[in-house]
């Protein structure tokens, strides 16, 4: 039966797919995109609706008769209104953070209720698993996260999410699958801390132009893009009329080391290369060290810092893979 | 994969208050109609359930469950002995539901409660469709919706006015999808399977035998017959409204029975005259006859003329039934009797008043010919002392004799009885017919009321002439109970309450009030069967309904109410009237659109800016200028920034 349910779902979204394409971001979930179906409960009102409706023939009870086509009639009004409740609603994607290869994307979602009444219970799904379900008031939007599980490095390109409501009564359940240009970066998972160490530091404080480092506290300056959180001098900036400042520090002995992908033959395929290289990146990276990456066909020089680290781990990333999925 | 967060799926400890305070109101309305004991152990179970709510308490054992099962069902069959019928059916679902309360932790428990709750609900109109109580049992309905919805909310904490006020919108505008339906759903006559009696539809009415005392005690109960509505002008006068019942033919010395009445075909009665139309709404009495004016000639299709002028139905009345009748009131009921017949309405024990048989025989002697022989039993009634009382006193051994000769105080059914025994002694062909006589104009709603206490029996005896023939021997000793009805007749007596009231008291004009709205709750709503959706459908214009055009016009009319409730919910679901600011602002995004692409929803107006300074260096001035502004349209409490300025800032901002 699992089986059964499973092609049949599938069929169906291609199907859907197929239908409609690629959604812009944001999207407006039009009527025509809005499936609906009952659900078991309704079946089960359903039941009560055709017993009710043979006990009024047989007993030939006017109340009875009422009573069955006032709950049909209670049926169909909520019917309409469980597909209204996801039309129109507009979907868009924001920015989501890179993970590691088997950490979980989270992927924030920004549902906008644009009509003058609430939406209630609107449900973000994936597979068979509700995520999140979120009342989203007139006017408002709501940030629903999409979470999902990684497997490889690279571009991860989720399929496709899905909406549904059941909202109000529970007796239908609207839904639509979305397709949004979503796309996350995934690193390569580190490898065992255990295995091989990183290579040795080979220079102190040699590199004065990048040393800023950060073992002494030598003063504030304005944020850059790239600095760490924890470096925030958040009560210092809470003074300044909305600038971030950002504690500096001048670097004594910083260790720097050279992280090339030759030095990982030991490792095996590929991926394990890596992924050892990755763990050398973020321990120098936690190290506050200097370091520079090796790749073929990609080199980093001797640097520091977020947005370095990111640049790294980035290539480190994307290595190798088609160029068609690098976008 | 990794473990994702579950939803809590058990309704909340106010969620669930909701249902027990729906559940409570519906079973509060039933208490009065079903053994106490059931009402105790439902309201027992429920409390419990509340109580266990706000403690968090532990759900029962299976074992304690099972017991709890097993005392219900014996509650039921000890107080109803079947599980069968309306009311047994109601007590069983009320311990159903009072037992699924004690495991109900997640939302699909609570909404299989609440559709048990509903089919409760339909259990109860089965046997009572009283004003007070439906409209207690819709409220109950109503309470059960708002707590489907509040249960089904997710997430959850909805409270129960909320969920009232919300599920009475979508109830109201589900009544005109339910009106359609329920105008247009073709109706089918007559049960699908057995109708099961239940304990308090016990017959009221009259019955197809008569003892001595069987028609007074009737006439103690005020409860409705049948009520009729007759066409303009059309009431006939006092001393013709004779609804006929059951004919009876077979004495056995004390009680008068049916016997078989012979279905025929053919109409044997000769009618003539102007014919006389009615509605008549016959409250359920559980026989299998209807009540019509002699002699009926049009009639439902479910009914058959007897070969003694009863419309007979093939089910028993088991509801409230409305159907049209026209009859003519002049006729010649069998001009020829068979022998067959003869031998029937001659029929009587062998021994028995052997008083009354002398004379009869006496009577037969002196008379010339049957209308002689009826002249003198009428004349003995009229001219001696008989009495027509409410209480008689009791007849012992030959009941007949005892009557005429000794107490001489009867109701109806003593002098009916006693005139056909004497015209059979006579060779007079004669028997006795049952049914009601009379009944009283509502004026508030039209409609003619006839009561249990209109109750009456009288004679019929075949003349060669004139064939069957009515006579009423009362109206031979209470002229005043065929010409304006049973209280003036009994004038004088202690009478029940019923009987000896009068029509300018303000209760009373109240009572006829109270009737008259019932006698359109039953007429137009209650009453609306097969026969009446036919006519109500002609009256809108549908020519010659059959099933399938009432299909068509349902379909047509729910589509097109179904469109108009889309229409309708994409206006409330309109995209709300964007502030002119915001409209402008969406522009200049438009307009940037080539250097900045799309807006990105996660942005505000400085950060927008920023962009602008980076991708559109150009136009970031200006831009700049109808930011500041903007903002402080928007954002500024106080500002003397306007709309105005910021479309013509917008206009000068060059792409």
């Amino acid at each position: 039966m699992g089986w059964l349910r499973n092609t049949v779902r599938e069929r169906v979204m291609a199907w859907a797919e197929k239908r409609q394409g690629r959604d812009a971001d944001p999207v407006v979930l039009a009527r025509r995109r809005i499936y609906i179906l009952p659900t078991r409960q309704g079946l089960v009102f359903g039941t009560l609706l055709f017993a009710m409706l043979l006990g009024s023939m047989n007993y030939s009870s006017s109340l009875g008769f009422i009573l069955t086509f006032f709950l049909a009639a209670l049926g169909f009004v909520a019917m309409h209104h469980t597909h209204r409740n996801l039309e129109g609603l507009e979907i868009g994607a924001g920015h989501a953070a890179p993970v590691f290869a088997g950490d979980e994307v989270v992927v924030p979602l920004f549902a906008r209720n644009n009509a003058s009444i609430i939406r209630g219970g609107i449900a973000l799904d994936e597979g068979h698993e509700t995520l999140e379900i979120a009342d989203i008031h007139p006017g408002e939007t709501v940030v629903m996260k999409l979470r999902l599980a990684t497997v490889t490095r690279g571009w991860f390109r989720p399929r496709r999410f899905g909406l549904h409501t059941t909202y109000p009564f529970g007796l239908f359940r609207a839904w639509a699958w979305i397709r949004l240009d979503i796309a996350c970066l995934v690193y390569p998972a580190p490898a065992d801390p255990a295995g091989s160490p990183p290579p040795a530091a080979t220079d102190s404080g040699s590199t004065e132009l990048l040393a800023a480092g950060q073992e002494d506290f030598s003063g504030l300056r304005g944020y850059i893009a790239g600095d760490a959180p924890r470096h925030v001098a958040w009560r210092a900036s809470a003074r300044t009329d909305g600038e971030l400042l950002v504690k500096d520090f001048r670097g004594g002995g910083v260790a720097s080391r050279r992280f090339d992908w030759e030095m990982t033959q030991g490792e095996g395929d590929t991926e394990a290369r890596l992924s050892r290289l990755t763990r050398w990146v973020m321990d120098a990276r936690t190290n506050d060290e200097n370091w520079a990456l090796h790749l073929p066909g990609d080199a980093f020089a001797l640097d520091s810092g977020e947005a370095h680290y990111q640049r790294c781990l980035q290539a480190l990333a994307l290595h190798e893979l088609p160029a068609s999925d690098n976008t | 994969m990794k473990a994702l967060p579950q939803l809590d799926t058990r309704p909340h400890t106010a969620t669930l208050r909701v249902l027990l305070v729906a559940l409570a109101v519906l079973f509060a309305g039933l208490a009065s109609y079903l053994h106490p004991w059931i009402s105790a152990f439902a309201f027992l179970l429920l409390f419990w359930r509340g109580w266990a709510a706000t403690r968090n308490a532990r759900m029962p054992g299976r074992w304690v469950k099972s017991v709890f099962a097993v005392l219900g069902f014996a509650m039921v069959l000890a107080s109803y002995r079947t599980l069968n019928g309306a009311e047994a059916g109601s007590a069983l679902l009320m311990v159903m539901i009072a037992l699924k309360l004690t495991e109900v932790q997640r939302v699909r428990d609570a909404v299989f409660v609440i559709v048990l709750g509903y089919f409760l609900v339909f259990a109860a109109f089965l046997y009572s469709q009283e004003i007070p109580f439906v409209a207690w049992m819709l409220f109950a309905g109503w309470g059960l919706t708002a707590a489907l919805l509040v249960v089904t909310r997710n997430p959850p904490g909805a409270s129960f006015r909320s969920g009232l006020r919300e599920s009475g919108r979508y109830l109201l505008q589900a009544l005109p999808f339910a009106v359609i339906i329920f105008v247009l759903f073709p109706r089918i006559p007559g049960p699908l399977w057995g109708v099961p009696s239940s304990a308090s539809s016990a017959q009221s009415g009259l019955d197809d035998t008569m003892t001595p005392g069987s028609i007074s005690k009737l006439v103690l109960s005020d409860r409705m017959a049948f009520r009729v509505r007759f066409e303009e002008d059309g009431l006939p006068p006092n001393s013709e409204r004779y609804w006929r019942g059951p004919t009876l033919h077979l004495f056995n010395g004390r009680s008068w029975i049916q016997g078989f009445s012979p279905i025929e075909d053919t109409n044997r009665a000769s009618d003539t005259g102007r014919p006389l139309r009615y509605t008549v709404m016959l409250e359920p009495h559980q026989r299998n006859w209807l009540y019509a004016l002699t002699v009926p000639v049009e009639y439902p299709n479910d009914a058959v003329l007897t070969r003694d002028f009863q419309l007979a139905t093939r089910q028993a009345v088991t509801q409230r039934r409305v159907y049209e009748v026209v009859s003519h009131l002049q006729y010649t009921l069998s001009p020829q009797l068979t022998s067959v017949e003869r031998n029937w309405a001659l029929q009587m024990p062998m021994q028995v008043n052997p008083r009354s048989r002398a004379l009869a025989e006496k009577w037969r002697a002196e008379s010339a010919n049957d209308s002689d022989v009826v002249q003198h039993a009428l004349r003995m009634f009229r001219e001696q002392e008989f009495f027509y009382t409410l209480e008689p006193p009791p007849l012992r051994g030959n009941t007949v004799d005892d009557f005429l000769f000794e107490t001489r105080a009867g109701f109806c059914e003593h002098y009916a009885s006693a005139f056909t025994f004497l015209m059979r002694a006579a060779g007079v062909p004669a028997r006795v017919v049952t049914g009601y006589l009379g009944g009283e104009m509502n004026y508030f709603s039209g409609q003619f009321e006839v009561r249990q206490s209109d109750a009456h029996a009288w004679s019929e005896v075949w003349l060669p002439e004139s064939g069957w023939t009515r006579v009423d021997p009362t109206g031979a000793v209470a002229p005043s109970r065929i010409e304006s009805g049973i209280s003036e007749a009994l004038a004088g007596q202690a009478l029940p309450a019923h009987l000896s009231r009068h029509g300018g008291d303000l209760i009373v004009q109240l009572e006829l009030q109270w009737e008259a709205i019932n006698a359109l709750w039953y007429e137009f709503f209650l009453g609306f069967g097969p026969e009446m959706q036919q006519g109500f459908l002609e009256w809108l214009g549908l020519d010659d309904p059959d099933w399938r055009s009432m299909v068509l016009t349902m379909t047509l009319l729910l589509a097109t109410g179904g469109v108009l409730l889309w229409l309708g919910l994409a206006w409330t679901h309109r995209a709300k009237p964007v502030d002119p600011a915001l409209r402008l602002y969406r522009k200049l995004q438009q307009r940037l659109l080539p250097h900045l692409g799309a807006p990105r929803p996660f942005e505000g107006p400085q950060d927008f800016q920023q962009r602008v300074d980076i991708l559109a260096p150009a136009a970031a001035s200006q831009v700049r200028e109808f930011i500041q502004e903007y903002v402080a349209l928007r954002y500024a409490s106080h500002s003397d920034a306007s709309t105005k300025r910021l479309r013509k800032l917008l206009r000068q901002i060059k792409a």
